[in-house]
């Protein structure tokens, strides 16, 4: 599915589009505030799900070539995640629902 | 009392350069404060107060006489006489450096004599300043930091050699999180430039990553150095820190030392070696406990040799 369509029924603030934005599809769904657990998953375009609102949040996106990162509970997004979302394109998304309400609302979107 | 032995056939060929390059005009002090043998002890006990020495030499355009120290004073006010004059009290039978001897003899001056200052006078015999052990630490600290960081610039020259291969070392301290992940982040860039499959970058990035996380999270500092050639990427990380004390246990999933701080990061869940084990052709690790802890990863860029 398009990231695009993902990200526009999700309801999330938009706070950086990578520069493939466009054409990004969404493969499948990572929730995890652990980021060592992330990286084990071995699949493209993944989007990932996560509370964790640090500037190594955006660096594991970006590592594992993810299609976005969500930061979900209203944590703050600091600017320095903005930044690094910036320079690594990643397309990074926040949302004051909990993790869980954004995962049931991503498996609705996604047919699962 | 320590002492700094010099020896020729066995300190470092650095160290010698300094040692005997640097004269002691460079590392001493020339804003000295005198007095003249006309001076009181009083006086001079007021001329430390105010200017914090220890050591007043006494002298009359620039021709040396003497010098008081702590002790001389101790022992004018110990005899009640702190209006005597400074030349009854004064050392008189000195131990002078010349100025342009190297900055060994200091060295060895104060290996040598119980003195914690000596004055210097010029080929003239005139004073010209004054060398405590704090204007040698200072001189050989700076002059060591400054030959240090040459031979750093020099060991960690980085070697891109166009778009196909590079040799890069890169820097990591403890606790860095902030930085954690540029490495990985660079090497990823150059790999995609050099049209690596993304499912090999993805492998390479994720072996980098943890081995940069491993870093700052559990070592006091260290290196990751990064080679790729047109066959293999590989990353070598070394720290120094505690080290390993069992490394089966490491290399087991969901083993950690982390503490909550590095956990709160999201780190430290036990997958970090195992997950490089994983995504590496290669992988090798050693740790000496009290020591650190070195770890190889290989991952071929040829898919069907990996």
């Amino acid at each position: 599915m398009k990231l695009e369509d993902v990200v526009e029924k999700l309801e999330g603030t938009l706070l950086n589009k990578a520069g493939t934005f466009q054409e990004a599809l969404v493969g499948g769904v990572i929730v995890s505030d652990l980021m060592s657990d992330v990286l084990v998953v071995d699949h493209e375009h993944q989007f990932l799900v996560t509370s964790l609102a640090t500037d190594q949040a955006v660096r594991t996106a970006h590592l594992i070539d993810a299609s976005a990162l969500i930061v979900c509970n209203g944590k703050a997004v600091s600017e320095s995640m903005q930044r690094i979302a910036k320079q690594t394109g990643v397309t990074l998304i926040s949302s004051p629902e909990a993790k869980f309400e954004v995962s049931v609302k991503l498996g609705k979107i996604l047919g699962c | 009392m320590n002492t700094l032995d010099l020896n020729t056939d066995q300190s470092p060929l650095m160290i010698l350069d300094i040692v005997f390059k640097t004269h002691i005009r460079d590392i001493m002090a020339t804003d000295i404060v005198t007095a003249p043998r006309t001076a009181t002890m009083r006086e001079v006990q007021q001329i430390m107060k105010e200017s914090g020495l220890t050591g007043v030499p006494i002298a009359e355009d620039g021709v040396l006489f003497g010098i008081i120290t702590i002790d001389n004073l101790f022992n004018a006010i110990n005899d009640e006489k702190s209006d005597a004059s400074v030349t009854e009290y004064m050392v008189s039978r000195l131990i002078t450096l010349e100025d342009d001897m190297p900055l060994s003899y200091a060295i060895s001056y104060f290996n040598k004599y119980p003195f914690r200052r000596f004055p210097v006078v010029d080929k003239a015999g005139k004073l010209v300043g004054l060398v405590t052990t704090r204007d040698i630490n200072v001189s050989l600290l700076s002059k060591l930091f400054s030959k240090l960081k040459e031979l750093e610039a020099a060991a960690e020259k980085d070697e891109v050699v166009g778009p196909e291969r590079m040799r890069k070392v890169y820097r990591l301290y403890q606790h860095d999180f902030e930085n954690a992940g540029q490495a990985s982040t660079e090497i990823k860039a150059f790999l995609q430039k050099k049209g690596v499959p993304s499912k090999l970058i993805r492998r390479v990035a994720v072996a980098a990553y943890e081995l940069e996380i491993n870093i700052v999270a559990h070592s006091e500092g260290g290196t990751l150095t990064v080679m790729v050639t047109d066959d293999f990427v590989r990353i070598i990380s070394q720290d120094t820190g505690p080290g390993i004390s069992d490394i089966d246990a490491a290399m087991t999933e969901g083993f950690s030392t982390a503490n909550d701080w590095v956990k709160s990061l999201g780190f430290g869940a036990g997958m970090g070696l195992p997950n490089i084990k994983r995504v590496s052709d290669v992988f090798d690790i050693q740790s000496i406990v009290g020591a650190g802890t070195t770890v190889k990863s290989c991952i071929l860029l040829n898919e069907q040799e990996g």
